[in-house]
C-alpha cells in the first residue's frame, strides 16, 4: 500500500511542478489590455494615462521577463507577446504584438538589446555596479 | 509482498536518484548555456561602447525633440571601473537647444572639449557625448536634466548594498526618484543582475517624464526599419522548459512506480 501512496505522492509533485511551470510561461496581459483599454485597431489600444503610468499598471499585473524604456516609450516582453507602450496625445498608444512581429516593429529600438545577429543581444546584458545582489 | 515490494522499493529508489542526477546535470548545463548569453562589456565604462552609443545617441535624439539636454552620472564606488577607451559622441551632432520649451534651434553645436577624464569610478555621459556632463557644457545646454546614482561598495560584504538615486534639473519641474519608482524602477532594480540595464532604463525614462509633467513635447518613436537577415529576438530563458521536464520526470516515475507496485503485487497475490 505504501508504495502506492510514495507513487502518487511522486506523480501529484510533478503535476503540481509541471502545472506551474506551464502556467508562468503562458503568463501575458494581452486579454486584460483588450478588457481595459478602448480597441483602436488590430493589435492596437489606447489608454487614457501616461505610458509610465499605463506600463507600470501592466507590469504590476503581468511581470514582464524583460522591459526597456526608451525616450519614446515603454517596452514590455513576455513569454508570447511583446508589448509596446507609447506616447499618444494625453494618452497613451499600447501595440500588442507576438514576439517575431513585436521585435521587428520596434527594431530600431530593440535590437542590440533583446536581439541581435544570430539571435544574440550585445548591450546592457548584465555587470555594473550592483550586479550579482 | 514485504521481500519483493522492498527490493522493488529500492530499485525505484535507485531510478529516482538516478533521473535527478541526470536532471541536475541537465539544469547545470543549461545554466552554463544561459552564462554564454551574458556579453561581456567591452570598450570600458558601465555600459561599454556599444551601451554607451545607444544611450548617447538615443539622448540626442530626444534633445533633438526637446531641446533639453540630458545626462548621467555614476558614481559606482568603484574605483578600479575603467573609463571609456573611445569617447562616443553623437551622429548628427547635437544641436542648440532653444531656450523656447520644445522647440529646438537648428543650430549644429561645436564640438564640446574633451573632458572624458573624469572622477576615479564615476561614469558620466549625456547626448553630448560620455564623459560630458550637460551641466558643465552650459552653452549647449541651457536645459537639462540629469540622472544621478550613488552606489556604496561594502569591502566586508564584497558587493555593493546600497544605492541612492536623484535627477538633477534646471526645468522648472519637480522631477526625483519617486517619478522613477512610479514608473517601475526601483534602488532593488538598481542593484539587481541587471544593474546597468536598469540604469540605462533609468536614464531612458527621463524624455518621457519630462514630457508627462508638461516640461516638452513627446519624443517620436524611430522610425522603423526591417531587421537585416540573420537579426532575430533572443530565444525565451529555458528556465521554463528545464522545471517542466523535471515535473514530467516525477509524474513517469510515480506512475512507473504504481505500475510496478501493482504487477508485483499481483504476482504475490
Amino acid at each position: 500500500m505504501r508504495h502506492y501512496v510514495g507513487g502518487g505522492l511522486l506523480a501529484v509533485l510533478g503535476a503540481i511542478v509541471l502545472a506551474g511551470a506551464l502556467v508562468s510561461g503562458n503568463t501575458s496581459p494581452r486579454g486584460w489590455i483588450g478588457a481595459h483599454y478602448a480597441r483602436a485597431g488590430d493589435g492596437v489600444y489606447r489608454a487614457p494615462g501616461p505610458p509610465l503610468a499605463v506600463a507600470a499598471t501592466i507590469t504590476r499585473k503581468f511581470k514582464p521577463s524583460d522591459r526597456a524604456y526608451d525616450p519614446s516609450g515603454v517596452f514590455l516582453r513576455y513569454p508570447n507577446a511583446i508589448i509596446a507602450v507609447l506616447p499618444d496625445g494625453r494618452g497613451s498608444r499600447v501595440l500588442v504584438d507576438d514576439v517575431d512581429r513585436g521585435y521587428r516593429r520596434h527594431h530600431s529600438t530593440l535590437s542590440g538589446r533583446w536581439g541581435g545577429p544570430g539571435g544574440r543581444a550585445s548591450v546592457f546584458r548584465g555587470g555594473g555596479p550592483g550586479a550579482g545582489k | 509482498m514485504s521481500g519483493g515490494g522492498d527490493a522493488l522499493a529500492r530499485k525505484v529508489t535507485i531510478w529516482v536518484i538516478l533521473l535527478s542526477v541526470i536532471l541536475l546535470v541537465v539544469i547545470i548545463a543549461v545554466a552554463e548555456a544561459n552564462d554564454d548569453d551574458e556579453v561581456s562589456i567591452s570598450g570600458g565604462g558601465l555600459f561599454g561602447t556599444q551601451g554607451a552609443e545607444r544611450l548617447v545617441e538615443r539622448l540626442n535624439a530626444a534633445s533633438r525633440a526637446q531641446g533639453v539636454c540630458y545626462g548621467w552620472k555614476i558614481d559606482s564606488d568603484e574605483p578600479r571601473l575603467r573609463q571609456y577607451s573611445t569617447p562616443v559622441r553623437p551622429s548628427p551632432p547635437p544641436v542648440t537647444p532653444s531656450r523656447t520649451p520644445g522647440v529646438p534651434s537648428p543650430r549644429p553645436v561645436p564640438p564640446a572639449p574633451d573632458l572624458s577624464v573624469t572622477e576615479p569610478g564615476v561614469d558620466v555621459g549625456s547626448n553630448l557625448g560620455t564623459g560630458l556632463d550637460p551641466r558643465e557644457q552650459t552653452a549647449q545646454c541651457p536645459r537639462w536634466v540629469v540622472f544621478e546614482a550613488d552606489y556604496f561598495y561594502s569591502y566586508s560584504e564584497e558587493e555593493w548594498t546600497s544605492v541612492t538615486p536623484t535627477i538633477e534639473t534646471n526645468l522648472p519641474l519637480s522631477l526625483s526618484y519617486a517619478d522613477l519608482v512610479r514608473s517601475g524602477i526601483t534602488t532593488r532594480d538598481l542593484l539587481g543582475d541587471q544593474a546597468n540595464a536598469r540604469l540605462a532604463d533609468a536614464i531612458g525614462t527621463l524624455p518621457m517624464l519630462v514630457a508627462e509633467k508638461g516640461g516638452a513635447r513627446p519624443v517620436p518613436q524611430v522610425a522603423a526599419e526591417a531587421p537585416p537577415p540573420g537579426d532575430r529576438i533572443t530565444p525565451p530563458g529555458v528556465a521554463r522548459h528545464v522545471w517542466m521536464g523535471i515535473g514530467g520526470v516525477l509524474v513517469a516515475g510515480g506512475l512507473v512506480w504504481i505500475v510496478i507496485a501493482a504487477v508485483r503485487s499481483r504476482r504475490s497475490a
